[in-house]
């Protein structure tokens, strides 16, 4: 062998050892899926969360049908390495690359705790940076148990969460937090597909949950609050109820006597009442049946037009004998019931709205 | 955390996380390892260094009766407001007096806490700045000597806060810790019952105030009313008409009876007391 062969020979194995030194600690580390043990615990991993979209949001089933990304982010000093040595500051990996080599390092597993079934689409992205910090970022369009309230509906603020929980890590292991900066990174999207719904900056809490094994494990929760817009309802709602009602007026302030035709006309109210039940019912689903505030001023309705009904017939009559023996009083009682049903009513029903509007 | 280790001419031994930077003098940038040193005595504490502030603690080091040094181990404050926001929900931030800071520590502060300025307090940390740096603002004075408590609305959420004075080791007041929790659930419940009151006692005005309004109406100043005004026809020689007259026999029925009767009585009334005694009731 010449020597120029020996020596380019020579060189070409060096570089095989420095290159293999580069890929040992990684080898070493491919298997490695423990929890670290030179980090403190509980291990923070922070959390912040972009909603995509809101694609849909079912109040009588409680659904929330949404597309999500979350960001984890934490330290792993075992997957540091040397960004001259190796060429750059990071690796990147997506989809199936990620998912394989999240297969080979250790993460802590976090879950959507109230994600309903399996995701409709989901995709991986890992970054690992050389000083051992560990980005994933995960996208799922799924559809998510929620709470919802129709409580105060058409003036409701339903407060959509999402869950996040390292199943298999407690609390003394990992912890999940949100620094200012993930507060800053998580956002939510201006236009939803679900049109009638208003986002509005996400909330963060953290709280302790007993696990599955008796444990306490850290629970993140990223609330979402979703306006309504009420201005697509006001007029649907208010102006027919108030149609229905305004036949008491009649009732209430005409000196006929004729008791028959009062009657007809407030059992004609009823009716109109229980039909605009059914319509908003099928209009806007839960707003009837889920004791929304529209449902309590129905009900309201009902009361009133009733009570019209029999002090028409019972109090508001001349031709009554009290009302002959008392003539000064029955004027006033009349007089009284003309103005004061209808302001109790109104009363009433703008403090119901005022509530569920605060 | 860091350990550090000091000789007893007050001079920085080791720095265990930075072993390379050593021999400076720190008699006049800690003062806590000063009195650890001077009084033989450990200390434990908040203490601003030349690299900010920190929980410190400092001990004598030995063999025996001879003294060593001291030896001290620091954390930085910041790192606990992540797992206290954690813990109870609330923001946190803390803020220090740049009048007590070494010149070196304000020079080498974050750049990006740089913004959080607010009259002699500099802003170190916090957990969500958004909240934190409103409620300085609106504060801007808050170096104190005692807790201050205060409510704010920011972002549409209320928020309720307290700013304690941040002391070092000695006693001294070096900045001020905030705490600020949003109570906007709290705030919400507030509301409804106050709308919830305010419409009880409007209902409560509308049914009382009628039932007198009908009581004295009804009982005194509307037959009153009807008795004027016959008296006033009366006088003006008219006839009064139908008069209606309740059939209980009090006060107001004897005076609106009387006004009949005279009515019966006057001769320009004549022509019309036939018709007139038939519109009685009694």
């Amino acid at each position: 062998m010449s020597p120029v062969r020996s020596v380019v020979w020579l060189a070409l194995m060096a570089m095989l050892a420095a290159w293999l030194g580069t890929l040992a600690p990684t080898l070493a580390q491919a298997a490695d899926t423990s929890i670290p043990e030179t980090v403190p615990w509980p291990i923070p991993v922070s959390l912040s969360v972009r909603v995509l979209d809101v694609q849909k949001i079912s109040e009588t089933t409680g659904e929330l049908s949404a597309i999500v990304e979350y960001t984890s982010r934490w330290q792993d000093p075992r997957l540091t390495f040397q960004p001259v040595a190796v060429g750059r500051e990071h690796f990147d990996f997506f989809g199936p690359a990620a998912l394989q080599r999240m297969g080979e390092i250790w993460h802590p597993g976090l879950i959507i705790a109230n994600l309903i079934g399996h995701p409709r689409s989901e995709t991986h992205g890992l970054l690992i940076y050389a000083k051992g910090t560990v980005i994933t970022v995960t996208t799922v369009e799924a559809t998510f148990k929620v709470n919802c309230s129709m409580d105060a509906f058409p003036f409701d603020r339903q407060q959509l969460a999402l869950h996040f929980i390292t199943p298999h890590y407690d609390r003394r292991q990992v912890l999940l937090v949100q620094s200012d900066e993930d507060r800053l990174r998580s956002s939510v999207t201006a236009r939803p597909t679900a049109l009638q719904w208003h986002l509005e900056p996400l909330r963060f809490e953290t709280s302790r949950i007993i696990g599955w094994n008796g444990q306490t494990f850290s629970r993140s929760t990223f609330w979402l609050p979703a306006k309504r817009d009420t201005q697509h309802y006001l007029l649907r709602i208010f102006v027919p109820f108030f149609a229905v009602m305004l036949g008491s007026f009649f009732v209430l302030w005409s000196t006929d006597t004729n008791l028959i035709g009062k009657g007809g006309m407030i059992l004609s109210g009823v009716v109109a009442l229980v039909a605009l039940s059914f319509t908003f019912e099928a209009s806007f689903p839960g707003s009837i049946s889920m004791n929304s505030p529209i449902s309590t001023l129905l009900s309201l309705g009902y009361i009133y037009l009733i009570s019209i009904f029999f002090l028409n017939m019972l109090v508001m009559d001349p031709t009554r004998s009290w009302a002959k023996h008392n003539p000064f009083v029955f004027l006033e009682i009349r007089t009284f019931l003309r103005w004061s049903l209808p302001m109790i009513l109104l009363v009433v029903g703008t403090a119901l709205c005022i509530v569920a509007a605060t | 955390m860091n350990g550090h280790f000091h000789t007893a001419d007050l001079r920085s031994f080791l720095r265990v996380q930075k072993p390379e930077q050593f021999g400076e003098y720190l008699g006049n940038d800690r003062p806590m390892i000063v009195a650890a040193n001077r009084q033989r005595h450990s200390m434990a504490g908040l203490e601003t260094g030349t690299t900010g502030i920190g929980i410190r603690g400092v001990v004598p080091v030995g063999a025996g009766d001879q003294f060593a040094g001291t030896f001290d181990i620091s954390l930085d404050l910041s790192s606990l407001l992540g797992p206290l926001k954690t813990d109870t929900n609330a923001d946190f931030g803390i803020f220090i007096d740049m009048k007590v800071m070494p010149d070196e520590a304000t020079k080498a502060g974050d750049p990006s806490t740089a913004a959080h300025v607010y009259g002699d307090l500099r802003g170190e940390d916090a957990t969500n700045w958004d909240v934190i740096g409103e409620v300085a603002r609106r504060s801007a004075t808050f170096v104190t000597k005692e807790p201050r408590f205060g409510t704010a609305k920011i972002s549409g959420n209320h928020y309720s806060f307290v700013a304690m004075p941040l002391l070092d080791f000695s006693g001294r007041t070096i900045g001020t810790i905030v705490g600020a929790l949003n109570w906007q659930a709290e705030h919400v419940v507030l509301s409804r019952l106050t709308t919830r009151l305010i419409a009880a006692a409007l209902l409560m005005f509308i049914i009382v105030g009628g039932a007198f309004s009908v009581i004295l109406h009804g009982f005194a100043l509307r037959p009153l009313h009807t008795a004027a005004a016959a008296a006033c026809r009366l006088a003006d020689g008219d006839a009064i008409g139908d008069l209606p007259i309740p059939t209980r026999r009090d006060g107001v029925w004897r005076l609106l009876h009387a006004l009949h009767t005279i009515s019966l009585r006057l001769p320009s009334s004549s022509a019309d007391s036939t018709t007139a005694s038939r519109g009685v009731r009694s």
